[in-house]
C-alpha cells in the first residue's frame, strides 16, 4: 500500500475515477476543457486587467479634470486681465465723475446735474454705478458727447437716453452705466455733484444716498 | 520551392490509407484532402506541415545570410539550428494509422431499436464500455463494436461482430496490426461511405435503399441520408441478379418496418455501371418504386479500400472499429480538444494584448497629465473644490464683464443714422432709448433695448398722413445699423395737429430688438 493510498480517502479515489470516466465522453471533456480555459482566461487575464484599467482610468480622469480646471482658471484669469484693460485701474466714483465732466466739457454741452447711484449688480470686485446726467446743447454737441462716451478707451454704456428738442437747443437726460472699483465704492457712497458754470443743482446727495442703501 | 499550380495540387492537408484484403489481393488506396478537395492520390505528395516548415526554414536562412555579422552572435540558437537543419533529412519514421477492411462475409451485423428507458441505458453502457472507457479487456474469440444513433424519434443500435481469427488473418496478410493503432472496419460500412461520398443521398426524408453492384456480387444498404442502418451481401452465383436484388429489397424493407419500426423504404438507387442500368427497369417493375441510377464505381476491393481511406482522412466518432477492445484506451490527454483550447487561448492572448495596449496608453496619458498638472506651480497643493470655487467665481466675473464691454448698440451712431435717413421735411421732437443690461424694463413691450422717435411732418389736410411718415419708417427699417441691432421698426402712433393755422402730423416710430408681443 503506497503513501498515496493511505493519504487519499477511498471515496475521493472513487470520485476521481468517476470523473475520469465522465471525461471520456468527448462532449463533456470538450465542455470541461473549454470552460476551464475560459475560466482561466477570464480570471487570469480579463479580471485583473480590467480592474487595473478601471483604476488607471479613474486616476486619469482625476488628473485630466484637474488639468482642465487649472487651464480653465488660467484662461479665465487671462480673459479677465484683458477685459479689465478696458476699465481704469482705480476707477472709483471720483475718477468717473471727473472723467465724465472732462468729456462733457470737451463736447461743449451744458451740464445741469450729475448724480451717481449704486446698482445691485456686482462684477467681481467692481460694482455697477449709474451716472444720471441732465444736459443741454445743440444736436451736434450731444452727438459728440455720445460718440465720445461710446468710443473712448474706458468703456461705459449709455443705458438710458432721452432727448427733447426745445426752441433753441436740445435738452437731454442720460443714464451712463459704469463699473467702479468696489473697495473704493464702499467708502464713497456719496453722490458727486457737478455744477456747470451756468446752472448748478442740489439734487445729487439725496438720490445717491437712496440708491446706495438699496444696493 | 515555388508554389506552382502543380505543387499546390500535390499539397496534402490531411491524408489517410485504406487497406482491404480480398481473395489474397491487398487493395491499398490513399486519399488526401488537398486545397482542391478530397481525392484519391497516388505517389508521394507534399504534406502541408513539411511544406510550411521548409518555407519557414528557407525564409530564416535567407534572413540570416543577409544579417550583418555583428548581430549573428545575438541570434537565438534555436533559430540558427532551425535554419541550418537539412531540409531534405527525413523525419523519424512513424506508423500512420490506416483503416483496414474486414470482409462482409466475416462480419455479422445486428441492428435494433433501443427502447427509451432500459435500452437507452444499455446503449449508453455499451458506448462507455466499448469506446475507451475502463472496460475490461477480456480474452475473447469474438470482437464486437456497436454504435447508437438517432433516427427520427428512435434510437438505433448497430452491433458488428467478427472473430479474432479473421483479424489475425488480415494482419498476417497486410502486415497491419491492431496494436499499432490501425482501425478495423466492416467492408459494407466502407462501401456505404465510398458510395455516399461519390453520390450523396440528398433527400433527408424517409429511408433509402442503395444497391452497389459488382460483377460477382454486391451490397444492399438500408440507410438514412447520414448513416447505414443495415446491409445485405448479394451474390448472383445461384440466382439471377434482379431476383437477388428484389429479395434483398424485401428483406431489408421488412427489417426496417418490423425490426426497426421505421417507415417504408422511400427511395431506391443503383450504383455500379453497367450492371445498374441493366437491372433498373426490371427492378423498378418488381418493387413498384422509382429506381435511380447513380454514378460510382462497381463493388469490389478497390471501392472498399477507397471507403476505408476516406474514413482514415475524416475519422468519425461513431465509426466502427472491431479492434477497439484490443487497443489500449486513449488517454484523456489524447482526447482533449487541443485545437479548440488553443484557439480559445489565442483569443485570450489577443484580449490580453489589446487590454495591455489600452492600459499602457492610458498610463502614458496619466503620466503626461500628472506632469502637466505638476508644472502649474500655483495650483500645487490647492484642493480640487477650491479650484472649482475659483473657476466659478471667475466665470461669474468674466461673463458679465464681457457683456458689459460688448457694444452692440451705439446711440451716437443711431442718432447719426436717424439724422441722415429721415426725410428733409421731418423734424425730431424727442428721442428716447434704452439699452439695459442687467435690469428689466418695466415696460415689457419695449424690451431691454429700443429707440423711440417722436417726430413731426407738415400735413395740410386732416386725415391725410404725409408720405414722410412711411418714408421715415421704411428708411429706418432698411438701414444697416437698425437691421443689425434693432430690426423691428414700426409706426407707433400718428396724430394730426393744427397750430397757428398750420397743419402737421406728429408720429412715433419704435425700433426694438425683439418682436413686440402683447
Amino acid at each position: 500500500m503506497s503513501m498515496l493510498d493511505v493519504a487519499v480517502p477511498p471515496q475521493w479515489k472513487r470520485q476521481w475515477e468517476d470523473l475520469q470516466v465522465q471525461l471520456r465522453d468527448p462532449f463533456k471533456l470538450r465542455v470541461t476543457i473549454l470552460s476551464v480555459v475560459a475560466g482561466l482566461g477570464l480570471l487570469g487575464v480579463y479580471r485583473p486587467m480590467s480592474a487595473e484599467i478601471a483604476i488607471v482610468r479613474r486616476d486619469l480622469k482625476v488628473a485630466e479634470d484637474r488639468l482642465a480646471l487649472v487651464r480653465q482658471i488660467e484662461q479665465l484669469r487671462s480673459t479677465r486681465t484683458k477685459l479689465l484693460e478696458n476699465l481704469p485701474t482705480n476707477g472709483d466714483i471720483n475718477f468717473w465723475s471727473e472723467y465724465l465732466m472732462g468729456g462733457i466739457r470737451d463736447s461743449g454741452v451744458s451740464l445741469k446735474t450729475l448724480e451717481s447711484s449704486y446698482r445691485k449688480t456686482k462684477v467681481g470686485k467692481l460694482q455697477n454705478v449709474y451716472f444720471d446726467l441732465e444736459i443741454a446743447g445743440s444736436f451736434e454737441q450731444i452727438h459728440k458727447l455720445l460718440s465720445w462716451l461710446e468710443s473712448d478707451k474706458y468703456v461705459s454704456r449709455v443705458a438710458k437716453l432721452r432727448l427733447k428738442a426745445e426752441r433753441h437747443s436740445v435738452e437731454g437726460r442720460l443714464a451712463i452705466s459704469v463699473l467702479v472699483a468696489q473697495g473704493a465704492a464702499q467708502h464713497q457712497k456719496t453722490s458727486s455733484e457737478a455744477k456747470t458754470a451756468k446752472q448748478p443743482t442740489e439734487k445729487a446727495p439725496a438720490a445717491a444716498e437712496k440708491q446706495g442703501h438699496g444696493s | 520551392m515555388k508554389l506552382s499550380l502543380d505543387t499546390l495540387s500535390r499539397i496534402r492537408l490531411r491524408s489517410g490509407s485504406g487497406v482491404f484484403e480480398h481473395d489474397g489481393v491487398v487493395h491499398r488506396v490513399e486519399v488526401a484532402k488537398t486545397p482542391f478537395g478530397m481525392s484519391r492520390v497516388e505517389g508521394e505528395g507534399i504534406e502541408i506541415l513539411e511544406l510550411v516548415s521548409s518555407r519557414v526554414r528557407s525564409i530564416l536562412r535567407n534572413a540570416i545570410v543577409r544579417l550583418p555579422a555583428r548581430y549573428l552572435s545575438r541570434l537565438p540558437n534555436v533559430w540558427s539550428r532551425a535554419a541550418t537543419e537539412d531540409a531534405s533529412a527525413k523525419a523519424k519514421p512513424r506508423v500512420r494509422p490506416a483503416v483496414v477492411g474486414v470482409r462482409a462475409s466475416a462480419v455479422t451485423l445486428h441492428s435494433e431499436t433501443v427502447e427509451e428507458t432500459h435500452s437507452g441505458q444499455t446503449a449508453a453502457h455499451s458506448d462507455r464500455d466499448e469506446r475507451g472507457g475502463k472496460g475490461e479487456r477480456r480474452p475473447t474469440r469474438v470482437l464486437e463494436d456497436s454504435v447508437v444513433f438517432v433516427v427520427g424519434k428512435k434510437k438505433v443500435r448497430l452491433t458488428v461482430r467478427a472473430r479474432v481469427d479473421e483479424l489475425q488473418a488480415i494482419t498476417a496478410a497486410t502486415g497491419l496490426d491492431a496494436q499499432d493503432g490501425h482501425c478495423f472496419e466492416p467492408a459494407p460500412w466502407a462501401v456505404w461511405r465510398a458510395s455516399h461520398h461519390i453520390a450523396p443521398i440528398k433527400t433527408t426524408q424517409g429511408l433509402h435503399l442503395r444497391f452497389v453492384l459488382g460483377e460477382a456480387g454486391g451490397i444492399a444498404i438500408l440507410a438514412t441520408n447520414k448513416r447505414p442502418l443495415a446491409w445485405h451481401v448479394l451474390s448472383w452465383d445461384d440466382a439471377p441478379r434482379v431476383e437477388v436484388l428484389v429479395q434483398a429489397f424485401h428483406l431489408l424493407r421488412i427489417h426496417a418496418v418490423r425490426r426497426l419500426h421505421l417507415a417504408e423504404v422511400a427511395q431506391v438507387s443503383l450504383q455500379g455501371e453497367p450492371f445498374a442500368t441493366e437491372c433498373r427497369n426490371e427492378l423498378q417493375a418488381a418493387i413498384e418504386l422509382p429506381v435511380d441510377v447513380v454514378e460510382g464505381d462497381v463493388y469490389g476491393g478497390d471501392l472498399v479500400a477507397f471507403g476505408l481511406a476516406i474514413g482514415a482522412v475524416e475519422p468519425q466518432a461513431d465509426a466502427f472499429n472491431l479492434a477497439r477492445s484490443l487497443q489500449p484506451p486513449a488517454t484523456i490527454l489524447q482526447l482533449v480538444p487541443w485545437g479548440e483550447a488553443a484557439f480559445m487561448m489565442s483569443l485570450f492572448v489577443c484580449m490580453y494584448l489589446v487590454l495591455h495596449f489600452n492600459l499602457s496608453s492610458m498610463r502614458d496619458r496619466l503620466h503626461v497629465a500628472a506632469q502637466q498638472v505638476q508644472s502649474v506651480t500655483w495650483a500645487n497643493g490647492v484642493a480640487q473644490p477650491k479650484l472649482k470655487d475659483e473657476a466659478d467665481a471667475l466665470k461669474r466675473e468674466v461673463e458679465p464683464l464681457k457683456q458689459f464691454l460688448s457694444r452692440d448698440l451705439s446711440f451716437g451712431q443711431a442718432l447719426s443714422t436717424v439724422a441722415s435717413t429721415v426725410p428733409g421735411k421731418v423734424w425730431l421732437t424727442t428721442v428716447t432709448g434704452e439699452d439695459l443690461l442687467w435690469e428689466k424694463n418695466s415696460n415689457k413691450t419695449l424690451g431691454n433695448r429700443y429707440i423711440l422717435l417722436t417726430a413731426g411732418a407738415p400735413s395740410e389736410r386732416e386725415g391725410m398722413a404725409p408720405p414722410e411718415v412711411s418714408d421715415t419708417v421704411r428708411r429706418l427699417e432698411q438701414d444697416a445699423l437698425f437691421r443689425k441691432v434693432l430690426p423691428h421698426v414700426k409706426l407707433a402712433d400718428v396724430n394730426w395737429h393744427r397750430e397757428n393755422g398750420y397743419g402737421y402730423t406728429v408720429f412715433s416710430v419704435l425700433a426694438v430688438a425683439q418682436e413686440v408681443t402683447k
